[in-house]
This record gives structure tokens, sequence and C-alpha cells, in this order.
């Protein structure tokens, strides 16, 4: 029970109300989510780093310059799920 | 009995045939359901992963698709990952449920088609940490299911061709297409007024009140 209260409570707070920033740091968040999510999708390394990079700075290592091949098992799954286009309500 | 439970547990001896791995079991107190294991098959038909899931049929079936369930604690229920609370699968849009239930969907031709695809995409999810496709979630996904089918990413363009799809009839194959790029109606959106008006008035005005 606490923690469905709990969690109504996180919905309807608006925790960036007193942050003076608060449309730039929503557009840097957002920027480093598209980022993020290139970088997952990105098969060389090195490029793929790069995206990490621009966010979280240099301590993130630079990936080789080398395409990553799919596992067996990930390139038999990307065969059998060319049809799938899951969705859900939010 | 009624008629959805009915069509489920005559349909199931033929998902058993393509599928042997899954049983069927009926209960005099609940629905019908088969429960059992997928396997997945790569190029070379050799299995490479395998998913433990529950089919359960709805009061619906087989105007809409039965709930499946993955039943050995591996997926999350999480709707990022296209599972819901209770942890029935999500596998399409509404509106591609709707296209694909009006085709008179099968127990086998819905695993095979359905269930199988989106095993596979999970297991790339597993593999990969993304899906290989997917839609957004909400209003955005049903959008993206909606400009797909009507080849436009604009919202008033689908609407426009939505409401000439609800209130006319078919086009004779030989005219121009209604959505005026010039092309010959055959060549243009036939197969997307085919499938969207096969889907009924009724669940074709649900769709218009929507994306209006």
């Amino acid at each position: 029970m606490l923690k469905s209260v709990d969690t109504k409570l996180l919905l309807t707070d608006d925790l960036l109300e007193n942050y003076a920033n608060k449309d730039k740091f929503l557009e840097a968040l957002d920027k480093f989510i598209t980022d993020a999510d290139a970088a997952i999708h990105e098969s060389n390394q090195k490029e793929a780093s790069k995206l990490w990079r621009k966010h979280l700075g240099d301590r993130f290592p630079l990936g080789d310059n080398k395409d990553e091949k799919r596992t067996y098992g990930a390139a038999a799954a990307a065969a059998g799920a060319i049809t799938s286009y899951p969705f859900a309500h939010e | 009995m009624n008629n959805a439970y009915i069509s489920f547990t005559a349909e199931a001896n033929e998902a058993i045939g393509e599928f042997p791995e899954l049983q069927l079991c009926v209960r005099e107190d609940s629905h019908p359901y088969l429960v059992g294991d997928i396997s997945l098959y790569d190029e070379n038909n050799v299995v490479y992963d395998k998913y433990s899931i529950r089919i359960e049929c709805t009061t619906e079936y087989p105007a809409s698709f039965p709930y499946v369930f993955e039943t050995a604690q591996r997926l999350p229920h999480n709707i990022d990952w296209h599972v819901y609370g209770d942890g029935h699968f999500c596998i399409c849009t509404p509106v591609e449920e709707f296209i694909h239930c009006s085709k008179r969907i099968t127990l086998k031709g819905f695993i095979k088609e359905h269930v199988t695809p989106y095993l596979h995409n999970q297991s790339f999810r597993e593999k990969e940490g993304y899906f290989l496709n997917e839609r957004s979630h909400g209003s955005e996904g049903i959008l993206e299911s909606i400009y797909d089918l009507l080849n436009t990413n604009n919202a008033n363009e689908a609407y426009k061709l939505l409401k000439f799809i609800y209130n006319n009839n078919t086009p004779s194959r030989t005219s121009m297409c209604f959505c005026n790029s010039g092309k010959k109606y055959r060549y243009c959106h036939r197969k997307a007024y085919q499938a969207l008006k096969t889907i009924g008035q009724e669940r074709l005005l649900l769709i218009l009140n929507y994306i209006k």
C-alpha cells in the first residue's frame, strides 16, 4: 500500500519545479537519450564510444575502429524477428 | 462454453500439430489455454532458443488476439519490454490487431505469424540490448502503425485518407488514387484501403475518432 502511495506522489510531483535551468536540463537529457539510443544501435565501437563521450566525457574509453558482428544467436533472432513490431499502451 | 472457447479448442489440435511442445488445457471453471514451450529456429532449422508460454483464450477470440504470457519469469513485466503488468504480451498496436483479426486468424496462424516473431524479437532484445523493431508507446505508436499503413507521416493526411475509406465504397481499380498522388488507385492505396475497410465500419470509426 505504501509503495503505491509513494508512486502516486512521484507521478504528480514536479521534481524540477524550483530548478532555474529546467528547459536546458530537459533539452540536454533529451539529446542524451537520443545519442544513447544511437550508440546502442551502432555496430562500430569507435563511433558508438564517440556518442557516449559527448555526454560522459573522456572518462568513457574510446572504442576500436571495428565493427561488432552479431553473435550466432542474435543473427538468428534478427532473421526471425523481422516482422515483429511490439507495442504497449502507456 | 461460448463461441470463442469453442473456436479456440477446435483450433488447438492444428496448432499443436505445428507446435508439438504445447498442450491444451480445458477446465470447467476457466477459459481454455495452451501451455508449453515454443522453440525458436535459425535459418538452418536448428533450435537456438526456447520460451515457455501460456496462450489464453479471451471471450472476444477470434475478433481479438488471445492473451500470451511468458511463464518462466524470463521477461520482466515492464512496458519497455512490451509486456504488461499482468504479464501478457503486447504484440502489435490495436489497429494492426484489428486488421489481422479481420482476416480470421487461427491459433496456428497466430502463433506462427505473431507470437513466434515476437519471441524472436525478445530473444534479440536479450542478446543485443534493444529490439530489432518496435513501436513507440501509447498514441505515438498507434500513429506510427497508421502512418505505415497509409504511407504517410502526417496526421492530417492520415485523417483525410481514413475518412475517405470510412465514407466510400471500393474505388474502381482503374481510377486515380483518392490520396491525389496522381497514381492509379491499384498502384497506390489499394492495399491500405482493403486492409482497413475489412476491419469494419465500427472499428474504423474508432480509429478515425482517435486521430481526429
